[in-house]
Parts: C-alpha cells; structure tokens; sequence
C-alpha cells in the first residue's frame, strides 16, 4: 500500500502542489554521504534546481554546554575535542586561553611554541580533509584518499605529542600536559618536506581541472555583504574579500611574532574558498618552519601547575581554528572548579546558515560542492 | 524438416495452414503468441509505464518477426526506432509528468464491452480479408539474395533512378530538420526568463 | 535443414561432429533431421555457455582489477587478505552479494523493479555475441553487427529508466532520469563514431572490420587514416564512457549526490546484476574499440618480417584479450583520476561539442575517402 506523501512533515515544508505542481521536495540526509554528517537538508526543488534549502540540526545534540555545567573546567578540556574533531587541538586551546585568562597564568615560551605548532598542525591537517572531500564530492574518490594520506602523518605525529590522534586533550592552563619528545622537531621538518611536494602534486590535481574549474567557478558566490551579515568567518569570510583573522586581528598566543600572510580572495565562489584554503596550508607550513628555526631548546614548557579554580567572573577567548573563529565564553558564578555556564561560538554554525543564501538557483550537484567548500563538521553544529 | 502431421482426423484441407512444418513456423507462433500476450497487456495493464514495457516487447517481437522473414535491416531499425526511441521518449515522458509513488495515472477502461466488441470486429474482419489468401501458405517468403540487406536498401533508398528514393528520403530529412527546430524553438527558455534565472544565480 | 541463418566457425565443427557421433547409435533412431536438431542444440548450448562464461566470468576479474587499479592510483594497496594478494576476495563479495536476502521497498512497482536488471543485462551480452574474439571465435558472424549494436543498446536505457521509477524514491527517480537523458544523448556520438568505422571500412559486420586491418600496426583504423581515426578513438573513447555511465561521466550514480543513483534500493542479487552488467559494458565496449580501432584479433605487426614471425605465432585471442585489458585499465585510470562534471555541463559537452565535431569528422572522412580511397 502506499502510504500519502509528504503527510508526516511539519506543515512548514509541506508542498502546496496546488500551487506549483513543479516542485516538489526533497530530503538530504540524516543519512546521506555528502552532508558530512547526520545534518538534513530539506530542499525544495524545481527538477534538479534548488528553489529552497532548510536545515535541520541536532541530529547529534549532545548537550555539550549543558553537560559543561556539571562538570569541571579540566574536563570540558576534553569535551571540546569532541565538537569539531577535525581541529580537536586547536579547540583545547580555545578553551584553555579562557581558563588562563580567569587564572591569570603565563605560558613559558617553549610552551607557546608547542601551542602555535600543533595549532598549524592541526590546520594543515583539517584543510587536506577539506582538500579530500572537496574532490570526493565532486565525484573524484582519489583526491579522498590523497587528502587523508598526508593527514594520517600528521596523526602520526600529534600521537606521538599527545598520545591520541584525534581527540588530544593535550592543553592545560600554563601550559600542556606533556612536553614534547625529542624527535617532534625532526618529524615535522621531514613533514614538511614531504608535504612540499605532496601540495604540488595535489595542487597540479585539482587546481586547473578544467572540470573541477567548471564546477566551482561562479558557483555559491556569498557576496561580501551577506558573508559579514551571516557571521561566517574563516576561510568562507577571507574567500568573500573580508580581511579578518583571529591571530592578526586580536593575536593570541605568540602569533604576533610570526610573518605570515593572510590570503584573501575576492570573488566569494567555490573556487575562491578552496584556493583560500590551499593557500592557508602553505601559510601554515610558513609558520612552522619559522617555529623549526627559532624552537627553543630548553628552559620550561608550562608555568607551575595551579589548581584550575576560576575567580567569579566572565572570561571570553576567541582563537582562528581552521574552519573559523572559534570562541568560548565561560561564566564562573562561584570560585570554583565548576563552570556556571559555557558557551561555545563554532563556525559552522553560521556557515550552514547561509547555505540557503548561496544555494537557490544551482543544481543539486553544486549544493554538494557548496556543502564541501563550506566545511562544516556537524558534530560542532550540534554541540 | 519435421514430417508433415498428416493425423487422421486432423486434416484442414480447406485452410491454407500447414502446421507445423518446421522450426520456422514453431518459432513464429511461439513469437506470435508472445507478441499477442505482450498487445493485449499492454491495453489491459492499469499502469501507464507497465503498459509502456509491454509496448516495448510487443515491439521487440514484431522485430523478431521481421528477422523470420530474413528482413534483417527492418528488424533492426524497428528495434532502434521504437524500442531505442519512441517508447523511451514515451517512458520519460510519464516519468517527467508523473509524482512518485502515486496512483494518479492509473486508467481505468471505460467501456469494457464496447472495446471489445470493436477488436473482437475487427479480428474478423481482418480474418475475412487476409485468410484466403493463397500466399498465407507457411514457409519463409523466399526474396532475391541479399534483397533486405543493409546496401540493397541503402543503394536504393539513396537511387536517383526509377526504383531510387531518394527525393522522398530528403523531404522526410527536411521534416525531421522541421521538427528539431521546431522543438528547440518551444523548449528554449525566453529572455524574460533567463535572466530571471542569472539574477536568482548572482 | 536446421541451419541457423547466423554462419558460426564453432558451429561448422559440431555440424560436422555430431553425425559421426550419431553413428554410433542404433541405426532405428538416426535421421539427418535428428541430427541437424541435436547440432542445434549443441551449438546453441555452446553459444550461450561462451557468451555467458566471458561476460560473467570476467566481472570478478574485473572488480578485482579495478580495486587493484584504484588502490595504487590512491597510494594504497587494495584487497591483500583473502588468497594471494586478494584474489579470492571477490569471489566472496560475489558470494555474499548473492546469499542476500531479495526485497523491494514498500510501495515499489513490484514486477517493473525486479525487471529493470535483467533488462539492463540484455545489451552487453548481445553485443558480447557479435564480437570477434578470434579468427574462428565469434558466436554470431551477423552481417548487420553494428546496426544491431546499436539497435539494443536502448535496453540499458530502459532499465536504468524502470529501475528508478520503481524504486519509489526520489533519488532513484531523479538518477535515472539523469542517466536516461546522458545515454540518450551519447548514444548519439557513439552511433556516430560507430557510422565513420563502417564507413571508412565499408561494412558493418566485425569480422571484416577487424580483417580490414590485416596488415601492419599502421593498418589499423586508428593510425590508416591520419589524425581522423585518432580523433575517431578518443571521441569513441569518450563517449563510450558517457555511454557505460562510468565515472567521470557518472552523473546517474553520483553518489555524492544521489546516494547510489537509480541502484539506489536495489540489493543482493539485483544489485549485482546491475552491477554486472556495468562490468559487462566495460568489457564489450573495451571490445568494441579493440575492433573497430585496434586491430581486432590481429597482432600489432611492424613490418620487419622477423618480430613479426614471433608475433603471429601468439593465437589472436590473446592479442584481442591483450588489447581488451588495455582499453579497461585506460578507462579504470580515467575513473580514479577525474572529477565529475554537472549533469547540465555534460550535456553541454554532448550537444554543443561532442555532436558537432562528430559530424565534421564524418564529412571529413567522406571527403578523405573520396579524395585518397
């Protein structure tokens, strides 16, 4: 028997087929391979042409901020790997830049150098995901495997620093919890070596496909206006002509001693915001390489271990993670080693907001491309 | 050949049918058959698109008809017109208009008796006419060599001489031209719309 | 007289076996006309058993080397467990597939959805007949061979059209309509690329294509006529590709996007017909090339009579099988290499490209073989 079509939506997504008998509707995902997650789309759409996009999120809501509550500063240490696990280092070190600023440490420098290596670590390694799925979505299953290929290295590496390749929970106040070993500086020079001519060769691969060239110019262009209205930021912001970045805006950590550049790209398509990206890694391997020189040898890698007891108080730390600003807002009420109350400002919250900004009028094909150039992890979203 | 069933008590002297003579005349009534079931479902199966199917394998056995009387290019362009073309045009037509998964082109048969009394009419009809016949006799209708083959039928089709075809071939050319530009012209968008369609893109 | 009106070498040979044979019976039951039927049928079951062992047989090895192909494109290894280097492994997956349990979504079209694969396996097993494998190795040596390629490659159409209708999912629907609009579309330049091979060859039976180009390699149709037959291959090439529905051109899966495409609910058995018949394609159009552009059967002589001794002396068969692979493991690098294009870009690509330069290489060749033939 058939069962009536569309009977069970909310009465918001159902189809009016009196109206427009063109249309009809369709759902993408929780389970679809290119939503990068349990994320659904609900798209209204005029034969292969997207009309409407709404998302649907919290297929993994786990209460996060709410778990926060009960729960001890050191502890959401660990939580926050578990938001955007691509950038599971660089999230650590949101959270703990707010914990110091309540307890008022100081990071040594050999600490400060750890900190700004394993953020540009984790950088590279979430934008060749990006590179990887990137090609993935548009139906190149090798540029999958090629992004995932160099980023296993860098797992390699932060488990040999952290003991753990994907969720660290590595930071601490003052410091880290570990220094790191001997062959860490070596490793990451040969890393950087290798990785050199990987992006040649991967950027010989997809740059000047002229399929690849086809499919993303000109395609989801977010203009610079709706960008900054959306409160996208990142990669996405930096691909639609904004100049904004968390370490030259408002620098953390020792990022204000480095020179780097910042890429900015101007057309806001899909194209811009993998060249952004691609440009970033070469600015991170920039980076690192100035780390390399100027690592010290010796002398500490964290200040005095306090117990981490935050005064009352509102303490607020923004940092650039690879998919955007990346805040955490920590209230403490008491003095105490639990939180009042924690939020967390993701990227890719805003990102998939504007989505239905960028998709209206494209082909589904290109609502994958967009999805894949907006990078969003899902899992961040929800919380 | 099989030995002529000359049973006692089978006899049809009077009908020109011979049965069976051999794996020619098994085969056609065995491709007969099959064309007739595939006809008759394809008017009395409910759903358009099965309807549509059963079209295509009536098609396809007629074809297998035309390749028992050695007509082997006819055969050939039966399958690639009807089967390659017409009826996929036809499919993705119901699957353009269509919504999924519903009932809504389902025919009904309006006036069963009516139907059939007509096809049961014209069956006889048809029977009058074609059964006296004396050519109905069975065996394959011997042709010149080769007189279906694909460069006989070129050579003439393309002839200018008396047997030539080939002003009607070009007219027929000219309408199918006709008829291409004719579709492009009522499925290109106007420019109302497409620039309608670049300010929702930008 | 039982004589199919198909000419067949095998058969020639049990025509002539079986009444030897026969002798040997008590003489009550011989007649020549009980012979004719038993050759018949033992042709017939000889037919349809080489058919089915090349085209069936071949899937495996060919999902075997495709998983190789692909794992050393993407730097890895591929299957390595199960036998040596994984060579059972798709003999399992086979097995698996086939040991599933058979069921169709609720409100399917129930008899449409269990059809769609089977007609879609219609098309590369005919095909498969037509193809010279050897010099005595054809099953059906039909003088209309090409026509007849032609005229059933619609049944793939039809399929991938059933398949996702029946399916009742949107997906489905909407990959089969893609797919059915992209190899209506190739189908076009593919007749076309076929049209020039029988037009520059003069026939349009395979085995005198393929004995067109006896000779040396510079015989073949892809290097007898300049530039033409190599810009023939690489537009028979491409929309070959189009035409199988195989990445790059694989807007109708496109699993990214349609999550699987018209095959989107098929599973077990039907699935890995549909899959087959995919294997299949690969392997008849790889055929299809090896004949119309490489040669066929025939060994790529150079003509220096000594090498060329040697290489006459290896039977055609493996030649044409040497030929058929390299054509496969070419379509296999073009897959694991490129991206896919839009649906609306390819057929772009198809109408606004591919037709027009097709056409011009057919009055192209006309001219050059008015001019120089």
């Amino acid at each position: 028997m058939i069962q009536p079509r569309f009977s069970n939506l909310p009465p918001g997504f159902r189809i009016q087929r009196e109206t427009n008998t063109e249309e009809f509707f369709i759902n993408m995902g929780p389970q679809h391979p290119s939503t990068h997650g349990a994320l659904r789309l609900a798209l209204r759409m005029d034969g292969e042409t997207i009309v409407e996009l709404v998302p649907h999120f919290g297929y993994i809501h786990r209460g996060m901020e709410k778990q926060a509550e009960s729960m001890s500063y050191l502890q959401y240490i660990a939580l926050s790997d578990r938001q955007d696990y691509l950038t599971a280092i660089q999230n650590n070190l949101g959270v703990v830049i707010a914990l110091e600023k309540g307890m008022n440490v100081g990071v040594p420098e050999k600490g400060e150098y750890i900190r700004v290596m394993l953020q540009e670590l984790g950088r590279i390694a979430s934008h060749l995901v990006f590179y990887g799925c990137f090609g993935g979505d548009l139906g190149g299953q090798t540029c999958l495997l090629f992004g995932f290929k160099e980023r296993e290295m860098i797992h390699d590496i932060l488990e040999e620093v952290t003991g753990s390749r994907l969720t660290t929970n590595f930071f601490r106040p003052g410091g880290s919890r570990y220094d790191v070993p001997d062959t860490f500086i070596p490793r990451v020079k040969a890393f950087l070596d290798h990785l050199e001519d990987a992006m040649r060769d991967y950027e010989r691969f997809l740059s000047k496909n002229i399929i690849v060239l086809e499919r993303s110019i000109g395609i989801g262009v977010l203009s610079k206006e709706d960008a900054i209205a959306y409160g996208c930021s990142g990669p996405v912001l930096r691909a639609s002509g904004v100049e904004f970045d968390v370490r030259r805006a408002n620098p953390y950590s020792i990022y204000d001693q480095f020179d780097f550049d910042i890429p900015v790209f101007h057309n806001g398509d899909c194209y811009d915001r993998y060249k952004i990206r691609i440009a970033e890694i070469h600015e991170s391997m920039k980076i690192l390489r100035q780390c390399i020189d100027k690592f010290p040898k010796d002398g500490p890698w964290r200040s005095k271990e306090k117990p981490v007891r935050l005064p009352v108080g509102r303490y607020y730390s923004e940092i650039e993670t690879a998919k955007g600003l990346y805040a955490t807002y920590v209230v403490a009420a008491t003095t105490g080693e639990k939180p009042y109350r924690i939020h967390t400002r993701g990227p890719s919250f805003p990102h998939i907001a504007a989505l239905n900004k960028m998709v209206q009028g494209h082909k589904v094909s290109d609502l994958v491309t967009i999805m894949a150039t907006l990078d969003p992890v899902i899992p961040e979203i929800d919380r | 050949m099989f030995p002529n069933l000359n049973l006692p008590g089978l006899q049809l002297p009077d009908l020109p049918l011979a049965f069976p003579m051999g794996g020619m005349d098994i085969a056609f009534y065995v491709v007969a058959a099959v064309m007739l079931f595939t006809a008759i479902c394809t008017v009395a199966v409910k759903n358009i698109l099965q309807s549509a199917v059963f079209l295509i394998f009536s098609f396809v056995a007629t074809a297998i008809l035309y390749l028992l009387l050695h007509a082997e290019f006819i055969a050939l362009a039966q399958v690639m017109v009807y089967v390659g073309g017409v009826v996929i045009f036809v499919v993705f037509t119901i699957l353009l208009t269509s919504h999924l998964g519903e009932d809504a082109f389902a025919t009904k048969i309006p006036r069963v008796f009516a139907a059939f009394a007509l096809s049961i009419a014209f069956v006889l009809v048809m029977v009058k006419c074609i059964l006296p016949t004396p050519e109905l006799a069975s065996g394959a209708v011997s042709s010149p060599e080769n007189y279906s083959g694909l460069e006989p039928i070129a050579m003439r089709l393309l002839g200018y001489g008396p047997d030539g075809f080939i002003i009607p071939f070009e007219v027929v050319s000219i309408l199918l031209l006709m008829t291409l530009i004719c579709a492009i012209t009522v499925a290109r968008k106007s420019k109302d719309e497409v620039e309608k369609e670049k300010a929702v893109q930008q | 007289m039982f004589v199919p009106s198909i000419t067949n070498p095998v058969g020639d040979f049990v025509r002539e076996m079986v009444p030897r044979l026969a002798e040997y019976l008590p003489a009550s039951i011989q007649s020549d006309t009980l012979n004719s039927i038993v050759a018949f049928l033992v042709n017939a079951l000889i037919c349809v058993i080489a058919v089915c062992a090349v085209n069936i047989g071949s899937a495996p090895i060919l999902i075997y080397m495709e998983r190789k192909v692909c794992a050393h494109v993407q730097c890895r290894l591929g299957p390595m467990r199960l036998g040596w280097h994984g060579t059972i492994q798709t003999i399992a997956d086979v097995l698996k597939m086939l040991f599933k349990e058979v069921y169709a979504p609720s409100g399917a079209d129930k008899l449409m959805f269990y059809l769609a694969p089977l007609i879609v396996l219609i098309a590369p097993f005919i095909v498969c007949a037509l193809i010279p494998f050897g010099r005595d190795l054809v099953v059906a040596d039909v003088s209309m061979g090409i026509p007849l390629i032609i005229a059933v490659n619609g049944f793939g159409v039809l399929g991938i059209l059933l398949g996702g209708w029946s399916s009742n999912n949107k997906y489905s629907l909407l990959g089969a309509l893609r797919s059915g609009a992209q190899m209506i579309s190739y189908e076009i330049s593919f007749t076309m690329i076929l049209l020039f091979v029988v037009m520059i060859s003069g026939s349009t039976n395979l085995m005198s294509i393929t004995l067109g180009q006896e000779g040396t390699i510079s015989d073949w149709w892809i290097f007898k006529i300049p530039v033409l037959g190599i810009i023939a291959f690489i537009l028979f090439f491409i929309s070959s590709t189009a035409e199988m529905n195989r990445a790059p051109f694989d807007i109708a899966e496109a699993e990214q996007e349609l999550t699987g495409g018209y095959h989107t609910e098929y599973n077990g058995t039907p699935f890995a017909m549909f899959y087959l018949a995919e294997y299949i394609a690969l392997v008849t159009n790889s055929a299809l090339a090896t004949t119309c552009f490489l040669g066929g059967f025939l060994p790529p002589c150079i003509g220096v009579a000594f090498v060329d001794n040697y290489l006459n002396m290896v039977p055609g068969v493996v030649w044409f099988f040497a030929k058929v692979f390299f054509m496969i493991w070419c379509y296999m690098m073009v897959r694991w290499t490129f991206v896919r294009p839009r649906v609306d870009q390819l057929m772009d690509f198809e109408w606004k490209f591919l037709l027009p330069v097709n056409l011009v290489l057919l009055i192209a060749g006309a001219a050059y073989i008015v001019v120089c033939g």
